[in-house]
């Protein structure tokens, strides 16, 4: 094998893989990245055998060949090299790697050893980036990352003729995004692993693509994401998803509109003195202004005020862990927010004002004074 | 041939000893990337051959056995169960096995002993949706805690807030719901068959026809049981509307040619409930639609709840085909509010608008206003003077409001002392001269103790007046008969209805 190409290209391709790579696997083979040299393509491919990517890096080949290469080293031994070109170059198991002023030579294992990647036969369905990103922002921070349970680290895809529906919860909090652009003409539904969307939300930040493609397998589980040149293989996950829908109040008793920024520092003020019991903050509603009242058993108290614009509704109070809040405010930084509730026990909903096709509905805590 | 499957225990021993044997023929790491993680989970014979299910986590896992180690599993498989062997390769999460099994165990309420905010496991897709979370260290003075979002108390709060939306948007009154309807002798068959028809609709009493005079809460039932059948089924398509709305539609529908979408609004009703059916009478055509409507639901079960003024019977111009479809089902007789149920509707509206009265204020507006509609007005007075003006809750505001608003709102009856004799005789089918006279037999002297009432409380005539148009009576026998007919309309339900008709029959002269 003989090719040529650009540091830079290569690191960036690498920068996409090496997340993945397990670190200690029972198989040295999965610690690496495949390497594959043919016609004039240049692929990159690894797996820790629930999620996989294959890119392709620009770059010249002159004589084919496949290799497994270590990851580890193999990504950081090219992080350290300066920008420019490379030569790689095989003799039977080593690699050589050629820049200006080195020589690394890396021990590589037999490509014919690397896993195999499931082949897909679905049909493919795209969907415009911009929508990716807004899933990204909008969502993916409120599933869960508990792995005990398993449904809720996922986001829910809701597929119908009225569009496409996106809900992501922790069992504390949830958000739904419906785009009414992405219609479809039979009724689906799938759940994609929330860090797979923000993988894949990575990915084509660091690329100049309009459009990402989807391929779904129910029988083998498995969906590709393809962005640009990359191909991003993620395990589907199983299991039933929440009643969502159930939790959802269809009204709300009082509304009133705030800043959001201004909430935000409110509530990280608040926060220092509520650290010690469990970030809980209460919000007090009452004519036209709102308290952010934070109790520390040991410290003190911390008290806030700020002018809200009451839409209807009554004045209330109200509990929440403000890691919630926070979540909320830092993944849409919203100009005004629109706040929502009914009784100080049952869900609210926080929403950017004026984007009816979202919602964040947070589960309020009990205070016992 | 018959298929047949082994048991689970059977398929874990075969697969054990195809471990036992794998494992010595393939090296470590492949033995546990490869093998382990994906186990057989099934073996069905048929045919004289064994089709064993090899059940991998991923799509990864399941492209790598199957294409490298296939043959050799396959032929590992035929030896150990005895019979040519086909695979299955199958993908599922054992995660979720594995949740499943834990369950039981790992449900942990909110000892406070939990180490950080990530609830623990289970719940999804199992009934035992409640659970509490206390997250880091909860030894603080407040004792905060979230129910998960998806725990039975939220569901349930959540159900009730989309139900009476649900309610709103068919044009259901919030407070007319079963828990807010005062039920005595006079209504509880009524509420007993209206309660009936909320649980199973379509099947109890089909259709139900409640009637009864004004402000007598024939459309409190009515809405009360679309709310109570939303409650219990979501998704079901109630249509509430009043006979008015119903003629206007469909005028509405013939006007803009869309009467096949007015049909199927109302064809397509799992519940139609039809308020003051008795203003549809003398309009054919609207008549017509009805009872094409009416047979539709009826056919297929669908519950319908009618109310009206009075009995099918007693409504005229309806057509007699009609008549008998309402006739059909149960028709319910709702009575004036006796004294005892106003006293006990003033207690439940009022602890609803806020300003629980007592006992004793309640029975002073319940004698002296007959309607339950009048009372909702009473109650709106007090509460704005109370919250308004600043008032305290007592007996004398209470004094103050029904005076303007019971006595004073009545509608002034400009007649003279002669003419009141002459309805009240009337009303009670006696000559003028018997009223007037001396006779002391008890029915005439009762219409005479009313004429005399009536003519001092609404005419306001002097007492040595009023006597004198009664054979020259003494001004002290006129007072004896006021305070004594004032006493018992307070006590005799029918008495004070008998003398608002004679009121009514007064006003209308002239």
């Amino acid at each position: 094998m003989k090719l040529e190409l650009l540091q830079e290209n290569l690191i960036i391709a690498l920068n996409q893989l090496h997340r993945i790579i397990p670190s200690k696997p029972q198989l040295p083979i999965l610690s690496t990245i495949l390497l594959e040299a043919k016609e004039n393509i240049i692929s990159l491919t690894a797996t820790d055998l629930f999620i996989g990517i294959n890119t392709i890096v620009p770059g010249k080949v002159i004589q084919p060949a496949s290799v497994a290469i270590p990851g580890r080293i193999f990504y950081s031994s090219i992080a350290a090299l300066d920008p420019g070109k490379l030569e790689l170059s095989l003799d039977r198991d080593n690699l050589t790697i050629l820049s200006a002023n080195n020589t690394t030579s890396i021990t590589c294992l037999a490509a014919d050893d690397f896993p195999e990647f499931p082949q897909l036969k679905e049909e493919v369905s795209s969907l415009e980036t911009n929508t990716l990103e807004k899933i990204q922002e909008m969502v993916s921070f409120s599933a869960s990352t508990d792995l005990t349970r398993p449904v809720l680290t996922a986001l829910l895809f809701q597929f119908s003729q009225d569009g496409l529906l996106v809900v992501g919860t922790d069992g504390f909090r949830l958000a739904t995004l419906k785009l009414s652009d992405e219609k479809n003409k039979e009724d689906k539904q799938m759940l994609i692993p929330a860090k797979a969307i923000t993988e894949a939300a990575r990915i084509v930040s660091a690329q100049d693509v309009k459009e990402v493609d989807f391929q779904v397998s129910e029988e083998l589980k498995q969906a590709v994401i393809t962005i640009g040149n990359t191909k991003l293989y993620v395990r589907l996950i199983d299991g039933e998803y929440p009643p969502f829908n159930k939790i959802i109040p269809a009204e709300f008793l009082t509304e009133i509109e705030i800043d959001g920024k201004e909430f935000e520092n409110q509530l990280k003020r608040a926060q220092i003195f509520a650290r010690e019991s469990s970030d809980i903050i209460r919000l007090q509603i009452d004519k036209g202004e709102m308290k952010i009242i934070a109790i520390s058993p040991s410290f003190g108290k911390q008290e806030g005020v700020m002018g809200v614009e009451m839409i209807r509704g009554k004045s209330g109070e109200i509990a929440f862990n403000s890691r919630y809040l926070l979540d909320f405010l830092s993944a849409l930084k919203p100009e005004k927010i629109n706040f929502y509730m009914n009784e100080s026990l049952t869900p609210a909903m926080f929403r950017p004002s004026g984007k009816e096709e979202y919602q964040y509905i947070a589960m309020p805590f009990r205070v016992n004074e | 041939m018959q298929s047949l499957s082994w048991s689970n225990s059977k398929v874990k021993e075969v697969w054990q000893i195809a471990c036992a044997q794998l494992e010595l023929e393939l090296s470590n790491g492949v033995y546990n990337i490869w093998i382990l993680p994906n186990p057989l989970t099934k073996v069905t014979i048929s045919q004289g051959k064994a089709i064993a299910v090899i059940n991998s986590p991923t799509g990864f896992y399941s492209t790598n056995v199957k294409n490298k180690f296939g043959a050799h599993l396959q032929r590992v498989l035929s030896g150990v169960i005895g019979k040519p062997v086909e695979i299955s390769y199958q993908i599922s999460s054992p995660a979720l096995n594995k949740s499943k099994q834990s369950q039981t165990t790992s449900d942990s309420r909110g000892g406070g002993n939990n180490n950080s905010s990530s609830p623990s496991a289970s719940l999804i897709g199992s009934t035992s949706l409640v659970r509490s979370h206390s997250p880091i260290g909860s030894n603080s003075a407040q004792s905060p805690r979230a129910e998960d979002l998806f725990s039975q108390a939220s569901v349930e709060s959540v159900e009730k807030n989309q139900s009476a939306v649900r309610a709103k948007n068919i044009g259901l009154r919030q407070d007319y719901s079963f828990e807010t309807f005062a039920v005595s002798s006079s209504n509880e068959m009524a509420h007993a068959a209206a309660s009936a028809v909320s649980k199973n609709p379509g099947e109890a009493y089909n259709p139900l026809f409640l009637y009864g005079g004004v402000g007598v809460g024939k459309t409190h039932l009515m809405q009360a049981i679309g709310r109570n059948i939303l409650l219990h089924q979501p998704t079901a398509k109630v249509i509430y509307s009043t006979s008015e709305e119903f003629t206007n539609q469909i005028v509405n529908a013939i006007q803009t040619k869309s009467t096949i979408r007015f049909k199927e609004r109302y064809r397509t009703a799992d519940v139609l409930l039809l308020d003051d059916v008795q203003f549809i009478a003398g309009k054919d055509s609207v008549q017509e639609e009805f009872f094409h409507t009416f047979n539709a639901l009826a056919k297929n079960n669908k519950q319908i709840v009618l109310t009206s003024d009075r009995p099918p019977h007693e409504i005229l111009l309806l057509e007699g085909r009609l008549r008998s479809r309402l006739e059909a089902g149960l028709m319910i007789d709702i009575q004036q509010p006796s004294f005892e149920l106003r006293t006990a509707i003033l207690l439940i509206k009022s602890k609803a608008a806020g300003i629980p009265i007592e006992i004793e204020m309640a029975k002073m507006i319940a004698s002296r206003v007959d309607s339950a509609r009048k009372i909702g007005g009473i109650l709106n007075s007090l509460k704005s003077e109370i919250e308004l003006n600043g008032q305290e809750l007592t007996p004398e505001l209470i004094e103050h409001i029904l005076i303007t608003e019971v006595d004073q709102k009545r509608p002034q009856i400009k007649a003279q002392i002669q003419q009141v004799i002459k309805t009240v005789s009337n009303h009670y089918y006696l000559k003028q001269q018997v009223v007037k006279g001396k006779s002391r037999k008890k029915k005439i002297t009762l219409a005479r103790h009313i004429a005399m009432y009536v003519c001092k409380e609404d005419l306001g005539e002097p007492y040595a007046e009023i006597g004198r148009w009664f054979s020259g009576r003494d001004h002290s026998t006129v007072m004896h008969a006021y305070h004594k007919i004032q006493e018992m309309t307070a006590k005799d339900e029918s008495l004070a209805q008998e003398i608002s008709a004679i009121r009514m029959s007064l006003i209308g002269m002239r």
